[in-house]
């Protein structure tokens, strides 16, 4: 400085001073707002899991997460060239959007509009011959009867909208047709996204005139099975969108909408909202929710190829494995064509990048483990969280350790409680990982042992008694 | 000897009684031979017709009558009624002390869909550790969360056509005594509890809560157990006796400590649009006034002598309506809810009743129309009797 101050000029000096200040300002703030983030991030809270293995509440659920869904990105039946490892996922129900405009059902002559369901016909047998029953979105609009021919506008005429929607239904539905029982129709796919027509609940795209005309084509449908007519679908779970449906009169046979979220607990979260709008209204509070897409982020993400998908999966599952949504819809099964990098939603590679499965298609069938009548948990923390359950006199407890930022383990404590006494057998299985056991002598009721948690890492740990 | 018999479009029909012919201006037209007329028409006959019409409406009015009044009956026993309660009631505890509570419901008449859970506490004097559905509800709708002085949980009937109705566990909550209390505290139901239940719209069923009071002692308690009190095993019945100390009952009326509505009375018709609302409560207190059906919450403070008054702001639609209103009593932690309906009866649109619940018809209107159905037929029997004894 003295040197500065020395050869240069007071206006050089204050010019040079400036320069430095425009610089390193932002700089202070960066490292400032880094520091906030990794104290902010090590505030957490460690687990220290202790499990009451004498408790009994209630039986889990395993199938609502057994939901998955295909997004239209070929206009092939895109999901044959897959069917034997979907099949082995066990899927209750597979949904599908763009079924209009990808699969040309709906043409017109000069008699009036015209419906060709072969190419469509074929997704919906592949879901079904993998043991699913489709959930239609009823997406998006044909094109023959759109206005100005775009699929993501109004129609022409409501009530030939009305007329495709009883078609697809009087189709899929229909006893003397394919005959499919307890089908989910889902109104559009994300209606407020301006991607899918950035519908609104008024003006001239309406949402609630297309659910309408969507609802008088449902109660039109004659000689049906059993089905369910639902939405808003939308990108989020919004209250407006909700109450709008629920105050508009029409048929709602189902509420559904997508969560795209980072924060497992944010699940649970969202529920308790639900609920909390829906309880003022008693005959549609017990209603079938469905979140008809979920995943950590909306866009594509080379971590949707990593552990990090499979451990957010988990924690998500854990979340709701009490009191959760009717479906929790794994948004998707398959990755579209070019993107080698990795970066698709799917589950399974694209056919040009090998159709490999990725650690999340493994998660669904290792929680599965779990099932049976749940246990009291408690000691869980901000990272590792887990539930407890006991089926055929085993006790087994499922942790995942999911940080959202992708680097915290930890070592967690466990403590079994309310054990009898005598000789155990305590098996850990890590997803996609090791597979140890250890033999434990218990005399006191407790069992007491710690776990080393990996950052995005699932584990089931397998209490045994020995004869 | 003719006599008008009919007009129409113009048509004018004359009877003849001594030619027993009918003329109209397009036509002449018999009559039935005498015999025959006789036959059909006969006075005898005719007399025991109109007994024995007379007899089955002088039935059917009074049994009318009494079926509607049931119907009213009915309406109004589904008024909101439940009520909740935290047992024990009252409880002493020692620091790091642990203990359940059982969140107990009386459905009274009321048929239970759902109920939105929310129990509040000082978190620095006591920490939830969990909190578990009970036997009366089958269905978890949301799961047990706690922390940050609440407790929630959304629980549910498994569907609408098989409700919950009678007394039960709806769930249990655990707790730690963290510190010590200088004075008694409470654990309570917060204002957001919800109760959903058919025929009740949006109205929430619950009128009144219980919390629990609790002391905790200074002196250090049972050091925390890994083993706990006691096993959660459901049972299927759904009415569980308690064995607990007995929960304070719910009452119709208000006790000197709770919080009652005096103005106006209940299912009088007021009106003005917007009427004042008036009652009494523990001095001091913050009440809650919650109007339905288009709910409008306010908060009013009970003066000196508990009095609190409230003039609604904006108008109310002509109809019935539910005001519902809360309060805290600050000595005891309990909080009271008075429930009443009244009608605003300034329009003619909705056709106020005089009933705060909703009805499809009225006692009087069924008479009337009743009535004037009798004198038709009557009449329509008497009139061809009273022309023949003129023939």
């Amino acid at each position: 400085m003295s040197l500065l101050m020395r050869q240069a000029t007071g206006r050089t000096t204050s010019i040079i001073s400036f320069l430095a200040l425009l610089i390193f300002l932002p700089l202070f703030i960066l490292v400032v707002g880094q520091t906030i983030t990794l104290l902010s991030r090590a505030a957490g809270t460690p687990a220290n899991i202790v499990v009451d293995a004498s408790s009994r509440l209630e039986p889990i659920k395993t199938d609502f997460y057994h939901a998955f869904a295909q997004g239209g990105e070929e206009s092939t039946d895109m999901l044959a060239s897959v069917a034997t490892d979907i099949r082995t996922l066990q899927p209750k129900i597979i949904r599908i959007d763009h079924i209009y405009d990808l699969y040309q059902v709906v043409g017109r002559d000069g008699s009036g509009l015209t419906f060709d369901w072969s190419k469509l016909d074929a997704v919906v047998s592949t879901i079904t011959s993998v043991g699913a029953k489709p959930v239609l979105a009823l997406s998006y609009m044909p094109n023959v009867i759109a206005k100005d021919g775009s699929v993501i506008n109004p129609p022409n005429d409501w009530n030939e909208w009305a007329q495709v929607v009883q078609r697809t239904i009087e189709h899929y539905s229909g006893r003397g047709s394919r005959n499919l029982n307890g089908l989910y129709y889902e109104v559009w796919n994300e209606p407020d996204l301006a991607q899918f027509g950035s519908w609104k609940l008024g003006g001239d795209k309406n949402y609630l005139t297309l659910y309408h005309y969507a609802a008088i084509g449902a109660n039109n449908a004659a000689n049906t099975n059993t089905f369910y007519l639902g939405g808003p679908a939308t990108t989020g779970l919004y209250k407006n969108w909700i109450l709008a449906l629920v105050n508009s009169g029409n048929r709602v046979n189902f509420f559904s909408w997508h969560s795209y979220l980072s924060d497992p607990k944010q699940f649970t979260t969202d529920q308790h909202n639900l609920i909390s709008w829906l309880v003022p209204f008693p005959t549609y509070t017990l209603l079938p929710k469905l979140i008809t897409e979920f995943g950590f982020t909306g866009s594509k993400s080379t971590a949707y190829g990593s552990m990090y998908a499979a451990a957010h999966t988990a924690a998500v599952i854990r979340q709701l494995i009490s009191g959760g949504p009717t479906y929790l819809t794994s948004f998707q099964l398959k990755d579209g064509p070019g993107q080698a990098d990795g970066s698709g939603w799917g589950l399974i590679t694209h056919d040009d990048n090998g159709l490999k499965k990725k650690p999340r298609y493994s998660v669904y069938r290792f929680i599965d483990e779990m099932a049976g009548t749940r246990l009291l948990v408690t000691g869980e923390g901000s990272w590792v969280t887990g539930f407890a359950t006991n089926r055929d006199a085993v006790t087994r407890l499922m942790l995942t350790n999911f940080d959202q930022n992708g680097s915290h383990s930890e070592q967690v404590p466990i403590k079994f409680t309310n054990l009898a006494a005598g000789t155990y057998k305590l098996r850990q299985r890590f997803l996609l990982g090791r597979d140890t056991a250890t033999t434990f002598e218990v005399t006191e009721q407790t069992l007491t042992t710690d776990v080393f948690m990996a950052a995005q890492s699932v584990a089931i740990l397998e209490l045994t008694k020995q004869p | 000897m003719t006599h008008v018999l009919y007009q129409t479009d113009g048509i004018i029909f004359r009877l003849d009684a001594k030619l027993r012919t009918v003329s109209s201006s397009i036509g002449e037209h018999s009559l039935l031979p005498t015999p025959q007329y006789s036959i059909i028409m006969g006075t005898g006959m005719k007399r025991i017709v109109i007994i024995v019409v007379s007899l089955i409406l002088l039935l059917a009015i009074p049994a009318s009558v009494f079926l509607t009044m049931k119907n009213q009956e009915l309406r109004k026993k589904a008024a909101p009624a439940t009520t909740l309660s935290l047992t024990p009631a009252t409880i002493t505890k020692a620091v790091n002390e642990e203990f359940t509570l059982e969140v107990h419901m009386n459905t009274a008449d009321n048929q239970i869909v759902a109920v939105d859970l929310n129990i509040s506490y000082d978190p620095t004097k006591l920490e939830a550790q969990w909190i578990h559905n009970g036997t009366m509800f089958p269905n978890i709708l949301t799961s047990g969360v706690v922390g940050n002085g609440t407790a929630s949980m959304a629980l549910g009937a498994a569907n609408t056509t098989t409700p919950i109705t009678g007394t039960g566990t709806v769930a249990t909550v655990k707790f730690k005594a963290l510190a010590a209390t200088t004075a008694p505290i409470s654990i309570r139901f917060s204002s957001d509890t919800f109760v959903g239940a058919l025929n009740e719209g949006s109205t929430n069923a619950l009128t009144s809560s219980t919390p629990t009071t609790i002391t905790i002692g200074s002196g250090t308690g049972t050091a925390p157990t890994a083993t706990p009190t006691g096993t959660i095993i459901p049972t299927p019945t759904g009415i569980l006796t308690p064995t607990l100390t007995p929960t304070p009952e719910a009452s119709d009326s208000a006790t000197s400590s709770a919080v009652t509505i005096d103005s106006p009375t209940k299912n009088e018709s007021v009106t003005s649009e917007q009427p004042t609302i008036e009652g009494k409560a523990p001095a001091g207190t913050t009440v809650t006034i919650t109007i339905y059906s288009d709910p409008i919450t306010v908060t009013v403070t009970a003066d000196a002598n508990g009095n609190w008054s409230y003039t609604l702001a904006k108008p109310l639609v002509s109809g019935p309506h539910t005001v519902v209103v809360a309060a805290t009593d600050p000595d005891t932690g309990q909080s009271h809810t008075a429930t009443l309906a009244f009608v605003v009866a300034t329009g003619s649109e909705n056709g106020a009743s005089g009933s705060a619940i909703p009805v499809s018809g009225s006692t009087e209107n069924t008479i009337i129309l009743l009535s004037l159905g009798t004198l038709f037929i009557l009449a329509g029997s008497l009139i061809p009797h009273i022309r023949r004894s003129h023939t």
